[in-house]
């Protein structure tokens, strides 16, 4: 590209500064905000004032933070899930579907099995199954990728809307297992007491939306975090990603790893599925569908480029950008929720475009001619 | 130097320095009209960078270029082409389902409204396809022309785009000795219209048979030019190495006399797509070659040993007993090792450091007590000890394995398969861009290796380097073993068996 006799020169580099690690990521974000702001200024919102407002709905005060902190719990799982694909090349984006069937199975233990065991085993036996419905539903998928390497993209996304379906077949379509059998209003049936959670109140009278499953996911994120450094199957999923094609002429069990890591995948998913069921739903909740948090994982975990304690921070991040932004909705100069969208996708496009900056070295370079 | 001759390209004192490494140090080159200039030199002695900066993909530190007596500047790969300089590299980049002619005219189609004239196409690719490649049509495509024959199109290519200076980067690695001959009488027909071919390659015999001139690099500088007419292999050798004292072959009288009797690997009858009923044993302590020409079914010989490709009948036995092997993953847990010919994208993780290289296949053995945690400390050790044991050169465990040179990067990949102790290592061509030291190394080792009891299974090209390094020879021609010969062989018995004129 030239530029006033100038040339853009785009260099790789060949190794990644360390500061650019942390100056990339801030600097994609002030970017956001300035174009989000240029957005904001147009629609006729001050933009100072409204990222104020937005920074305090969504951050700083209580609510704004133990919403955002709420939010962020499940997200934090669905963006575990899908950095833990992609960082082997496998793009699985079946997080929403896996979610919702985490919700089912978690539901499903909720009402059957934890009656009879104490709030100890009972939460954790939920989250159990999810998990196991989330991997579950990403089996097929999985096995063809692995067996005939058939795209796993198409297959995960399609079976998310089957998913979708099925959970409102389950509450709206049938009058089964998981509806509630007491009124013949159309909702789910409620798990045993044992298998709910209460709210963190954090020291105060206050009702929270945020919940303990909250340290679960911060705690599988340090876990995988540490995992993936120090094990072998960490070692080999990161060296299979950078040539698949050596890995397999050296003998490395690329099916078995392919599989592995998107059951894995999927069970992180249905984790956070599950999440709601001993958090704030208590059932099969058709109500969850309209968050999309699956889809946001994606998001999150380019965000975070796929490192596992980064999920936990742009999950946060995100969260608080949406709760911010439903809260911008009701306050007395209503910003209308799209702006809200515009910020989000913002933040994704500049730090995704930061990513060539971080890879690269970009300098302008005076264009001379070829011979003298 | 003849000051009246006006040399297509001069290049003088050339430096430049990677962090770390000076890669040149004042190289000095030239190439006169009409000439065939061979560049040899040992991986890491600055060939690649020399031409990089020709090419103008790096920019020297220090040094001027001059074509046709002018200065230049190349600062960037075009300049070098509208300089008359072209580079043809192995890859070739030529597309298989276009027509000769198209190919040759690919990006300066002449065309009325995206409309291809086919017979404005034909005529101006007329003339250049008679003296490169007589004998083909500019409608054939591409896909029915052997290797040699993409090359000369290339060359050829370069010819239309009023390139004078034409160098060819190893252009025989994947050729069979017919086609190399073809290739030849080619090249010489090309420099007689002028042009002038820089050859780069390994292959000391070639340099001797086709080059007018022979340039030696060593250390980042070019250390002799010589007319090729004056010089032979051994001084070359000597030249290339430093002046070292050097065997170019392993002696095959030090051999043992007596090999190990342990039957490791056993084909019966295996046939597939690409085999008929091959049957062939390894004992312990052997060192087997495989020749035969391209296609012969050599490299699907090994491949269908490593669980690559399905065994349709017969039966393949690892010590004795029959066993299955479905993928790679079989073959590695039957202690089948594999060195694949195309290094970079089969064999190397270039981006990662030499102990997960080493490492990698058997990373179990490096597992702590607790849930499959790595004792890293133990790995790293492991590793320094197979790869010291391997000479291999490099600044330390950490270093990547895109920084070492190709001899080194196929030691990495032995000391791999050397961790998980092999019954049988196959090695497709495994000394393909390896400098000439580096392979007396390679081929030594693979001796060693059988010392100690395993066999080894070499496929190549080069039948000096089997010759001197094998015990026995196995002859393929089209997926069938059609001969084997013994040591002591003679080079001319094996190669004539390989075209099928003897017995």
């Amino acid at each position: 590209m030239m530029l006033l006799g100038r040339r853009i020169q785009v260099e790789q580099r060949m190794a990644v500064p360390k500061s650019a690690v942390v100056i990339v990521p801030v600097v994609s974000v002030i970017f956001a905000l300035v174009v989000g702001g240029v957005f904001l200024a147009l629609t006729g919102h001050p933009p100072i004032r409204t990222y104020l407002d937005l920074l305090n709905n969504g951050y700083t005060s209580f609510y704004g933070i133990t919403d955002t902190l709420g939010l962020a719990t499940p997200l934090i799982c669905t963006g575990l899930a899908a950095a833990f694909a992609f960082r082997m090349n496998l793009y699985s984006i079946g997080q929403e579907g896996q979610m919702y069937l985490g919700m089912i199975g978690g539901t499903w233990a909720g009402i059957v099995l934890a009656d009879s065991l104490p709030p100890l085993i009972a939460v954790p036996s939920v989250l159990v199954f999810g998990a196991l419905a989330g991997a579950a539903w990403i089996a097929v998928p999985a096995l063809l990728r692995a067996r005939l390497g058939t795209s796993e993209i198409v297959s995960t996304l399609l079976l998310n809307y089957v998913a979708l379906n099925l959970v409102n077949f389950f509450i709206f379509g049938s009058t089964g297992f998981f509806r509630d059998p007491t009124t013949s209003f159309p909702q789910g049936r409620a798990v045993a007491e044992s298998a709910r959670l209460s709210p963190l109140s954090l020291f105060t009278e206050k009702v929270t939306n945020t919940y303990p499953t909250l340290f679960v996911a911060v705690s599988l994120a340090v876990l995988l975090f540490w995992f993936m450094r120090v094990s072998n199957y960490g070692y080999e999923t990161a060296v299979y990603a950078d040539s698949p094609n050596t890995a397999r002429y050296a003998g490395m069990n690329s099916a078995w790893l392919q599989s592995s890591v998107l059951l894995v995948s999927g069970a992180l998913a249905g984790v956070g599925g599950a999440m709601y069921v001993v958090g704030p739903a208590g059932k099969v909740d058709p109500g969850l569908l309209q968050v999309g948090l699956g889809y946001a994982g994606i998001v999150v975990a380019a965000l975070a480029r796929y490192n596992f304690l980064a999920v936990v921070l742009a999950a946060v991040l995100f969260a608080g950008l949406r709760t911010g932004g439903n809260a911008l909705q009701v306050s007395n100069d209503p910003v209308p929720i799209a702006i809200a969208v515009v910020l989000q996708g913002a933040v994704l496009l500049f730090a995704l475009g930061g990513e060539l900056f971080r890879r690269n070295k970009v300098t302008l370079v005076r264009v001379q001619s070829a011979t003298t | 130097m003849v000051l009246l001759v006006k040399h297509n390209l001069i290049v003088k004192g050339i430096r430049k320095q990677f962090p770390g490494v000076i890669a040149l140090d004042g190289a000095n080159f030239d190439v006169r009209p009409g000439e065939v200039h061979a560049l040899i030199g040992a991986n890491g002695a600055g060939k690649s960078t020399l031409i990089k900066v020709i090419a103008g993909l790096e920019r020297p530190d220090a040094g001027t270029i001059f074509v046709k007596g002018i200065e230049v500047d190349i600062s960037e790969p075009g300049a070098a082409a509208a300089a008359g300089l072209s580079f043809i590299h192995q890859d070739l980049a030529l597309v298989d389902r276009l027509t000769v002619a198209e190919n040759l005219q690919i990006g300066n189609m002449p065309s009325v409204l995206g409309i291809v004239n086919k017979r404005e196409l034909d005529m101006r690719c007329r003339e250049v396809l008679a003296s490169c490649l007589p004998g083909v049509s500019s409608r054939a495509s591409l896909g029915s022309l052997s290797i040699a024959q993409k090359w000369m199109l290339s060359i050829a290519r370069m010819i239309l785009a009023d390139s004078h200076t034409i160098f060819l980067d190893e252009p025989t690695a994947a050729l069979g000795s017919g086609e190399v001959e073809i290739l030849f009488e080619s090249i010489r027909r090309v420099v007689q219209r002028n042009c002038s071919v820089v050859f780069v390659s390994h292959r000391l015999e070639e340099v001797l048979q086709i080059s007018h001139r022979v340039s030696v690099m060593t250390a980042g500088q070019v250390v002799a030019t010589i007319d090729t007419s004056l010089t032979h292999k051994t001084e070359l050798v000597q030249l290339l190495t430093g002046n070292q004292k050097f065997e170019t072959s392993v002696d095959s009288r030090k051999r043992p006399t007596v090999l190990g009797q342990d039957v490791l690997l056993e084909l019966d009858g295996v046939s597939n797509r690409a085999l008929s009923n091959v049957s062939m044993s390894l004992m312990s302590g052997e060192v087997v070659g495989v020749a035969g020409l391209l296609g012969s079914g050599r490299s699907e010989l090994l491949e269908t040993i490593f669980g690559f490709r399905r065994v349709e009948s017969g039966v393949i036995k690892v010590k004795g007993e029959s066993v299955k092997l479905r993928s790679p993953v079989d073959a590695v847990k039957q202690k089948i090792a594999f060195l694949p010919e195309d290094r970079k994208s089969m064999a190397l993780f270039l981006n990662r450091s030499v102990v997960v290289n080493t490492s990698i296949v058997f990373l179990t053995k490096f597992i702590g007590r607790f849930f499959g945690l790595m004792n890293f400390a133990s790995e790293e050790k492991a590793v320094i000890s197979v790869t010291n044991s391997l000479k291999l050169k490099s600044t330390g465990p950490s270093q990547l394995l895109r920084q070492l040179s190709g001899g080194n990067q196929q030691k990495v990949v032995v000391a791999r398969w050397l961790c998980g102790e092999p019954l049988v290592i196959l090695a497709d061509e495994p000394t393909t861009g390896v400098d000439v030291g580096a392979k007396i190394e390679m081929l030594s080792e693979f001796r060693e290796i059988a010392k100690r009891g395993s066999a080894v299974m070499i496929v190549s090209s080069d039948f000096s380097e089997l010759v001197s390094s094998c015990d026995r020879i196995l002859v393929m021609k089209s997926g069938r073993i059609i001969n084997e010969f013994s040591a002591p062989f003679l080079e001319q018995s094996v190669l004539a068996a390989c075209f099928g004129n003897a017995a």
